[in-house]
C-alpha cells in the first residue's frame, strides 16, 4: 500500500500542476493578461491550496480513513476538467466583450478554484498521514519530496508533450485518468477493492462522455458568442482562434481580437507613418503584426526584403491560411523571439515596424526599454527609422496614460536623435537619427502608393498643429526610463489599466491583507513562531526570486517556452533534492534552519550583481550557456535552499504528521501567495530588478535573524497552544472582516460606494429586524437544551457580520475627532448615526440582565472574544481602565444632553465642542491608532475598548451593580 | 421567576416589538426622501465650490432633499452629495455644477467628424468638452473625460465669452459641444451657445439625448443642430449598454424635431450587442415616421474601446445591410461611418440617383448643390450656409 501511496502523491503533484498552467491560461483569456491578473490568479491558487492542507490536518496521531482519501482523490481528479468548462462558461456572466477589472477577476477566480485547490491541499496532508514507512517528521519530508516529484514530472510532461500535441481538455483528461488510476490501485492496495471498482466505473463513464461529447470544441465556442469558430489551437505562448462573421475573419489571441481581414486600419499605420519617410529602403523588419496585415500593406513599397517575425510559429501558420495565397518571395517569416532575433542582426535593416501590444508585463515591456531601443538602433542601418505603437486617446490623455508614455518616450529619446510622435487612439512613435516630419500624406501620394486611412483625407484632420502639440506635450512628464531591470513601463501601465476601472487596487489590496492577516495568525498558532516565520519568508523569497530569475531570463536570452519550463522544473527538482538532502541529515534543525535562511539572503544579496553582470557582458559562452545551464542552476539552487527548510520545520515544530504538515504547507504556500501577488505586479517595477533581489535578501536575513534571537516556545504551551491553533480561524475571518471594511471605507475610490450601500434600506431593516431579535433572546426564554444549543455561535456571527459596517464605520471616518459621541448633533450622518437612536437604547435594555449584547451581539465584543482565544492568560483590569471608563461615560452625557441643536453650521471658534468638529468625513489617525493600540492591548488585558471606553459597556455594568445591590 | 426578572423582561419585550414594528413600518411605507439609496456618489461632493460652478439650473427643493430634474435619472441628493453625472453637488441646500467654463480639451476638427454631412459640409467646427456624463457605456471612446470628476481632469479656464472670442478670432463658424456629454456642462452651453448665436456662430450638440424634456426645450431655441447617438432600440440594450433608457432619447428627437433643430443619427453597430437586423429595421421605421425620411443616418463601425476590448469589428457586411434596411425603410441618406475609403460616404440625390456630394475622409471631394439643390432640382436637406 504503501507504494501506491508514494504514487497517490505524486500523481497529485502532478495533476496539481498540470491544472494549475491550463487554469492559469485560461483565466488569462478571460481576464487581462497585466502582471497584476497573473500574480492574483497564481495568489489564489496558492492561497486556497494552502488554506485547504491547514483545513486538513486533524489533533493527534490518527490516520485516516482511507476510504474517505480515495473518495475525494476521486472528486479531485473529476474537478481538473470541470474546472476548464467552469472556466469557459463564466464567460457568459459577464457582458459580452467586457475585460473584466481586477475586482471582479480576483472574485470570480477564488469562486471557481475553491473546489479543486481546496481538496486538492487537503488531500495532500491527508495523505501525509497514511505514510507509514517513515517516523515522525521525516514522513513530512518524504511527502514533501514526493509532491515536489510530481510537481517536476508535471511540469516536463507539459511543457515537452502536453502544451504542443493535445488541446488543454485533452491535458487535463490525461490527468484525470492519472488520478483515477492511482486512486484505483490504492483501493486495491488499501483492502477496499468495491471502493476501486466504483472509481473505475467513473474513470469508464467519464471518458466515453469525454469520447462522445467534444467538449473542446463546445466550450471554445461558447466563447466567441455570434462568431463561427474555424480554428482553435492552444500554443505555449496563449490560445488562438480563427473565427468567421459574415465575410469578416477575426483572429483572437487569448480571447482579445488582434486582427480582422476587414480591418486595415492598424496595419496601415504600423507600416505607412515610417516608410514613408524612407524612401531608400530595401530591406524591412516587422515585428509581431502579422495578424492585422502589415505585410500587405509593407509589400505596396518597392523593397527587396521583408522580414516578418512572430514568436509564435502558430500565429505565422494562422496567416498564411487566411491571407491571399500569392507567395511574394521577398517575405521571410521568421518564428522566435523578436529582442533575440533583433540582437543578431546588425546593421541590416532600414526599417523596424512593431506591433506590439502595451507593456503590460515583463515580457513585453521588453519592447519598450532604453536597453531595447539600443539594440534595435544597432540592427537599423545608419539613419533607419523604428515605428512602435502604444494606447493613446485621440482627444485627451490622462495622467497615467501621460506617465507611461512620458516614459517610453524618454527611454526611446535617449537612444536616437529624432523621435515623432503621431496623435490617435492608437499613438504611433517614429524614431530615427535622421530627421523625420509629418509630411506623410504627401510622401504616399508622391510615391503613388495606395491607402486609404493613412491619407490625406484623414491625416489633415489628425496631424493638426494643434494635436501635434499636445502629443508633443503629453509626452513631456519628468519620469523615470523605462529600462529591462527596472520596467517603469510596467507599473505605468498598470495603472493606466486599473484607471479604466473604478476601485483600483482595492481588491488586491484586501487580497494581501488576508494573505497577511492569515499569515500572522498561522505563525501565532504555531509552537515555534520564529521557525513558522521562517518557512513563509521562504515560500515568499523563494517565489520572489524564481519570478526575478525567470524576468532576468527572459530579457537576456528572450522568451520561448521550452526553456522557460526547463527553468521552473529546476526549481522543483532542486526543491525535491533539497528536502531530501536535508531530511537525512542530524543536527539541531533550528540552527541549520537559521543557517539556510543565511545562505538564501547571500544568494539574493549576490545574485543582483550578478544578473546586471550577464546582461552586460557579451560572451559566447554565456550565450550558449545561458538557457540550458546557468539559468536553471541558478534557480535550482533556490529551490535546494528553500526546499531543504521544509523537513527542519517540520522536525522542530513536530505535532504529528497531518497537523505538521497542514500548517508548515499552508504558511508556506501563503507567503508565495503574497509574493506572486506583490513581486511582479508591484515590487520589480517599482524598485527594479536588484532592488527586489536586496529586499527579498533582507527578509531572508530577518527571519535568520529572529531564529537567532528567539529560542523555541518552552514545552508547558505547548499544550495551550495546541488547544489554541482551533481559535486561529475565528480570529483571522474577525480580523479580515474589520480590515476589509477599515480598507473599503478609508480608501477614495471605494469610500463613497461603501457610504450608499451602507444606506440601503433593506439593511436598515436588517438591523432593526435583527435587534429585535436579540431582545427576544435577551429575556432568556428556555425552550429546551435544543433551544440552548443552537443559538449563541450561528446568532452572535450573524450579528457579528451585520453590524459590523455600521459599527466599524465610525472608527474609520467620522466627522468628529471622537467617534460614536456627537451622532446626534452630526450635520451629515453615517449609518451608525442614524441607527444609533435604535441601537443604543436597545443596547442596553438587551444588557439589563446580563451583558446580553456585548457578548453576544456586538461585533467590536465579538472581535475581541476571537482575539482572546489566540492569545495567553489576561491580566486584571487596571485602575485607570475604570476612571478613563467613568471619565468617557461623564463626557459622552455631556455631549448628548449639552448639544441640541443639529450642527448645520459650524460651531463658533469659542464654542467647546468645536475642537472635536472637523467638518468633513475624515480620516483621524488619532483614532486608528488608539484602535491599533486597543487591539494590541487585548492581547494582555480582554477587551480593551470595552472595559476601557465604551460607554454602553459603562453604563451596562453600572446598571448591573445597581441591580446586584438592590437585590441585596 | 422573580419580579425584577419579570419586569425586565416586559421591557425588552416591548423594546423588541417596537423596533420589529417600526422596521416593518419602514419596509411598508418606503418614504423615498427619508433615508435610501440615490442614484449618485453620496457625501463626494468636493470640501469648497471652485471658480467653475454655478448654481445649477433644473432643480427642485424636497426639504433637506434636492432634486435634480436636468436628466431622467432625477437624482435625488442631500448635502455633499454628488449627482450620476459626478459634475453636479449639492451645497448648502443647492445644486451647483462644477463645469462652467473649464473644458478639458478643446480641438478645432473637420465638420465630418462628429459625424455630422449635411451641416456647413467641408468647414472646420470648434469641438470641446468637460468632464463627465450621464452614461456609463463600457465602450466609451473618450472615457478617460466622461468617466472623471472634473477635479480629476486637466482643464482650461474658458469662460463662455472667452469661448466664443476665441471661435471668432480664429474664423471658424461654428461650436461643437461633444466628446463627453453636453447635457451635463448644460449651463456651460446654454450660455455660450446664446453668445455666440448673437455673433452669428452656430451651435451643434453631439450628444446621446438622455435630457428631460423642459431643459431640452430652453436648449433647443440656442442651439442649431444636433447629431444624436442612437446607441440602439430597445429598452435591455439601453439599460446593459448605457445604463440608461430608450424613450426619453426618442422624446429628445421627437422634440428638437418641433424645435426645428437639425438632426442627423448616428448608430454605433457593436457586434453582438447592437447588430440585430430587425431592431435596425425597427429604428428606420420610427426614424422615418418620426423624424422624416430626409434625416440623414449614420451606420458607424465599432472599434473596441475602453472597457470592451473583446469584441472585433463591425464586419462591413453588416454595416451595409444595415444601410440596405434602411433605405428599404425610406430613408434617403444612409452613410456607413469610421470605415475608411467606403463608396457610401457620398451622398445621392434621391430624385436623380447622382452623387450629389462626393467625400473623401473628411474632406468634400466635390460639391455639386447649389443653394442646397440638386442639378435635377430636387432638394437636399441640410443646412448649407
Amino acid at each position: 500500500m504503501q507504494r501506491s501511496v508514494r504514487l497517490g502523491v505524486a500523481s497529485l503533484g502532478i495533476t496539481a500542476f498540470v491544472t494549475q498552467v491550463i487554469a492559469l491560461r485560461e483565466f488569462l483569456t478571460l481576464f487581462a493578461g497585466n502582471e497584476l491578473v497573473i500574480g492574483v490568479m497564481l495568489g489564489n491558487w496558492m492561497l486556497l491550496t494552502g488554506l485547504g492542507s491547514f483545513l486538513g490536518r486533524r489533533p493527534g496521531p490518527a490516520v485516516s480513513p482511507v476510504r474517505k482519501i480515495i473518495l475525494c482523490q476521486a472528486a479531485s481528479a473529476l474537478l481538473s476538467p470541470a474546472l476548464l468548462v467552469a472556466i469557459r462558461l463564466v464567460k457568459q456572466f459577464f457582458l459580452q466583450g467586457i475585460q473584466p477589472g481586477i475586482g471582479a477577476a480576483t472574485i470570480v477566480s477564488i469562486a471557481l478554484l475553491a473546489p479543486c485547490c481546496l481538496l486538492s491541499g487537503f488531500l495532500l496532508t491527508r495523505f501525509g498521514g497514511l505514510v507509514a514507512d517513515r517516523e515522525g517528521a521525516a514522513k513530512i519530508g518524504h511527502v514533501f519530496v514526493l509532491d515536489t516529484l510530481g510537481y517536476v514530472v508535471g511540469g516536463l510532461l507539459f511543457s515537452f508533450c502536453l502544451v504542443h500535441y493535445f488541446s488543454p481538455f485533452q491535458s487535463l483528461t490525461f490527468v484525470m485518468v492519472l488520478s483515477l488510476l492511482s486512486a484505483v490501485l490504492l483501493a486495491m492496495t488499501a483492502g477496499r477493492p468495491a471502493l476501486g471498482v466504483v472509481v473505475l466505473a467513473a474513470l469508464i463513464v467519464a471518458l466515453a462522455a469525454f469520447w462522445n461529447i467534444d467538449v473542446e470544441r463546445l466550450t471554445a465556442r461558447a466563447l466567441y458568442p455570434g462568431q463561427e469558430l474555424l480554428h482553435e489551437r492552444s500554443t505555449p505562448y496563449g490560445t488562438l482562434a480563427v473565427t468567421r462573421q459574415e465575410t469578416q475573419i477575426n483572429v483572437y489571441e487569448n480571447g482579445v481580437p488582434v486582427g480582422s481581414t476587414q480591418d486595415f486600419v492598424a496595419a496601415e499605420e504600423t507600416v505607412h507613418y515610417a516608410l514613408a519617410q524612407r524612401p531608400a529602403a530595401k530591406h524591412v523588419l516587422l515585428v509581431s503584426g502579422a495578424l492585422t496585415g502589415a505585410i500587405r500593406e509593407a509589400a505596396k513599397y518597392p523593397l527587396a526584403r521583408i522580414d516578418q517575425v512572430e514568436l509564435d510559429p502558430e500565429v505565422l501558420a494562422v496567416v498564411r491560411k487566411i491571407s491571399a495565397p500569392e507567395k511574394d518571395p521577398r517575405v521571410v517569416m521568421i518564428s522566435e523571439d523578436a529582442r533575440r532575433f533583433l540582437r543578431r542582426a546588425r546593421g541590416r535593416y532600414d526599417a523596424i515596424l512593431m506591433d506590439m501590444p502595451d507593456p503590460s508585463n515583463a515580457q513585453i515591456n521588453r519592447y519598450y526599454t532604453a536597453e531595447f531601443f539600443a539594440e534595435a538602433k544597432r540592427a537599423l542601418r545608419p539613419g533607419g527609422a523604428l515605428s512602435f505603437r502604444l494606447s493613446g486617446s485621440e482627444n485627451y490623455a490622462g495622467p497615467e496614460m501621460r506617465r507611461l508614455a512620458s516614459s517610453v518616450y524618454r527611454s526611446c529619446a535617449s537612444v536616437f536623435k529624432h523621435v515623432l510622435v503621431i496623435p490617435g487612439a492608437r499613438r504611433y512613435f517614429l524614431a530615427s537619427d535622421e530627421p523625420l516630419d509629418y509630411n506623410i500624406a504627401a510622401r504616399l501620394e508622391e510615391r503613388r502608393i495606395e491607402t486609404r486611412y493613412v491619407h490625406r483625407s484623414y491625416l489633415t484632420a489628425k496631424l493638426t498643429e494643434e494635436r501635434i502639440r499636445e502629443a508633443k506635450e503629453s509626452v513631456s512628464d519628468t519620469v523615470d526610463l523605462n529600462r529591462d531591470f527596472y520596467p517603469t513601463g510596467v507599473h505605468a501601465h498598470l495603472r493606466y489599466w486599473l484607471g479604466h476601472f473604478g476601485g483600483g487596487m482595492a481588491a488586491p489590496g484586501l487580497l494581501v491583507l488576508v494573505i497577511g492577516i492569515g499569515i500572522a495568525a498561522l505563525v501565532r498558532a504555531s509552537p515555534d513562531r520564529p521557525v513558522s516565520a521562517a518557512i513563509s519568508a521562504t515560500g515568499f523569497a523563494g517565489m520572489g526570486i524564481e519570478i526575478v530569475l525567470i524576468v532576468a531570463f527572459q530579457i537576456c536570452y528572450g522568451y520561448a517556452y521550452r526553456q522557460i519550463g526547463l527553468i521552473v522544473t529546476a526549481f522543483m527538482i532542486g526543491s525535491a533534492a533539497g528536502a531530501a538532502w536535508s531530511a537525512r541529515r542530524a543536527g539541531d534543525p533550528r540552527a541549520r534552519l537559521a543557517r539556510l535562511d543565511g545562505l538564501l539572503a547571500v544568494f539574493a544579496f549576490v545574485l543582483a550583481p550578478a544578473l546586471e553582470a550577464l546582461r552586460a557582458v557579451d560572451h559566447p559562452l554565456i550565450a550558449a550557456g545561458g538557457p540550458p545551464v546557468i539559468f536553471p542552476v541558478l534557480t535550482g539552487v533556490t529551490g535546494f535552499l528553500g526546499g531543504a527548510q521544509f523537513p527542519l520545520a517540520a522536525k522542530a515544530t513536530f505535532q504529528g504528521a497531518e497537523k505538521t504538515f497542514g500548517r508548515l504547507y499552508a504558511v508556506d504556500l501563503l507567503g508565495a501567495a503574497f509574493g506572486s501577488i506583490v513581486i511582479s505586479a508591484l515590487l520589480i517595477p517599482l524598485i527594479g530588478i536588484a532592488g527586489a533581489c536586496y529586499c527579498l535578501g533582507g527578509v531572508k536575513l530577518a527571519s535568520a535573524v529572529a531564529l537567532r534571537l528567539r529560542r523555541g516556545a518552552p514545552a508547558e504551551s505547548q499544550a495551550e497552544v495546541v488547544r489554541d491553533t482551533g481559535a486561529v480561524a475565528p480570529f483571522a475571518v474577525a480580523g479580515f472582516v474589520f480590515a476589509a471594511i477599515g480598507l473599503l471605507i478609508v480608501l477614495e475610490e471605494t469610500a463613497a460606494g461603501v457610504y450608499a450601500v451602507s444606506f440601503v434600506p433593506a439593511y436598515h431593516w436588517a438591523l432593526l429586524a435583527l435587534l429585535a431579535v436579540g431582545l427576544i433572546r435577551a429575556m432568556e426564554f428556555d425552550f429546551g437544551a435544543a433551544w440552548r444549543r443552537s443559538g449563541m455561535h450561528p446568532m452572535r456571527w450573524i450579528h457579528f457580520a451585520a453590524f459590523s459596517l455600521a459599527v466599524f464605520y465610525p472608527i474609520f471616518r467620522c466627522y468628529f475627532k471622537i467617534p460614536y459621541l456627537f451622532c446626534h448633533v452630526c450635520p451629515r450622518k453615517c449609518v451608525f448615526g442614524f441607527l444609533r437612536p435604535w441601537l443604543v437604547p436597545a443596547a442596553l435594555i438587551m444588557n439589563l440582565e446580563k451583558r446580553h449584547w456585548c457578548y453576544h451581539a456586538c461585533p467590536i465584543g465579538t472581535f475581541y472574544d476571537c482575539q482572546a482565544r489566540t492569545g495567553g492568560k489576561p491580566a486584571r483590569r487596571p485602575i485607570v481602565f475604570r476612571v478613563t471608563a467613568i471619565a468617557v461615560l461623564i463626557f459622552t452625557a455631556a455631549a448628548y444632553f449639552m448639544l441640541k441643536h443639529d450642527l448645520a453650521e459650524p460651531p463658533a471658534a469659542a464654542d467647546w465642542y468645536a475642537f472635536f468638529y472637523l467638518n468633513a468625513f475624515g480620516v483621524s489617525a488619532a483614532v486608528l491608532a488608539t484602535a491599533a493600540v486597543l487591539i494590541v492591548l487585548a492581547w494582555r488585558l480582554r477587551r480593551a475598548f470595552c472595559e476601557s471606553l465604551c460607554p454602553v459597556g459603562t453604563f451596562s455594568d453600572l446598571m448591573l451593580k445597581l441591580d446586584r445591590a438592590g437585590r441585596g | 421567576m422573580d419580579r425584577r426578572k419579570f419586569i425586565k423582561r416586559c421591557v425588552m419585550g416591548g423594546c423588541s416589538a417596537a423596533l420589529g414594528a417600526h422596521a416593518v413600518h419602514d419596509f411598508f411605507v418606503e418614504d423615498n426622501a427619508g433615508g435610501g439609496l440615490r442614484v449618485g456618489f453620496r457625501n463626494d461632493a468636493p470640501a469648497e465650490l471652485w471658480k467653475w460652478s454655478r448654481e445649477a439650473a433644473w432643480y427642485e427643493s424636497r426639504g433637506e432633499m434636492v432634486r435634480c430634474v436636468l436628466c431622467p435619472h432625477e437624482c435625488i441628493l442631500g448635502e455633499n452629495d454628488r449627482g450620476f453625472c459626478r459634475v453636479r453637488v449639492v451645497k448648502n441646500g443647492k445644486l451647483h455644477t462644477l463645469v462652467y467654463g473649464n473644458p478639458c480639451t478643446i480641438h478645432i476638427d473637420p465638420m465630418e467628424k462628429k459625424p455630422l454631412y449635411h451641416f456647413l459640409p467641408g468647414s472646420a467646427i470648434l469641438s470641446l468638452a468637460t468632464a463627465g456624463c450621464n452614461l456609463r457605456c463600457p465602450n466609451c471612446q473618450n472615457w478617460e473625460i466622461s468617466q472623471a470628476k472634473p477635479e480629476t481632469t486637466q482643464n482650461m479656464d474658458v469662460p463662455p465669452a472667452a469661448l466664443v472670442d476665441a471661435t471668432a478670432r480664429r474664423n471658424v463658424g461654428s461650436i461643437a459641444y461633444t466628446y463627453s456629454e453636453p447635457i451635463i456642462y448644460y449651463e456651460y452651453v446654454r450660455d455660450s451657445s446664446a453668445l455666440a448665436k448673437e455673433r452669428g456662430i452656430r451651435n451643434v450638440l453631439v450628444t446621446a439625448g438622455f435630457i428631460s424634456e423642459k431643459p431640452l426645450r430652453e436648449l433647443c431655441r440656442v442651439v442649431d443642430a444636433a447629431t444624436l447617438d442612437l446607441k440602439g432600440f430597445n429598452d435591455r440594450l439601453y439599460i446593459k449598454l448605457t445604463g440608461s433608457k430608450l424613450a426619453p432619447v426618442l422624446r429628445c428627437l421627437e422634440v428638437m424635431r418641433e424645435e426645428g433643430m437639425w438632426i442627423e443619427v448616428s448608430r454605433l453597430v457593436v457586434p453582438t450587442h447592437s447588430d440585430d437586423i430587425e431592431d435596425i429595421r425597427r429604428m428606420c421605421k420610427w426614424i422615418v415616421q418620426a423624424l422624416g425620411p430626409g434625416t440623414p443616418l449614420h451606420f458607424l463601425r465599432f472599434h473596441p474601446a475602453h472597457k470592451l476590448q473583446n469584441l472585433p469589428p463591425t464586419p462591413t457586411d453588416i454595416l451595409e445591410r444595415a444601410r440596405d434596411v434602411a433605405l428599404e425603410a425610406g430613408l434617403h441618406f444612409v452613410y456607413v461611418g469610421n470605415v475608411p475609403g467606403h463608396p457610401t460616404q457620398n451622398t445621392v440625390c434621391p430624385g436623380c440617383k447622382e452623387t450629389a456630394i462626393e467625400r473623401d475622409g473628411f474632406f468634400i471631394k466635390k460639391f455639386l448643390l447649389d443653394k442646397g439643390r440638386c442639378a435635377c432640382g430636387e432638394k437636399i436637406p441640410g443646412v448649407w450656409a
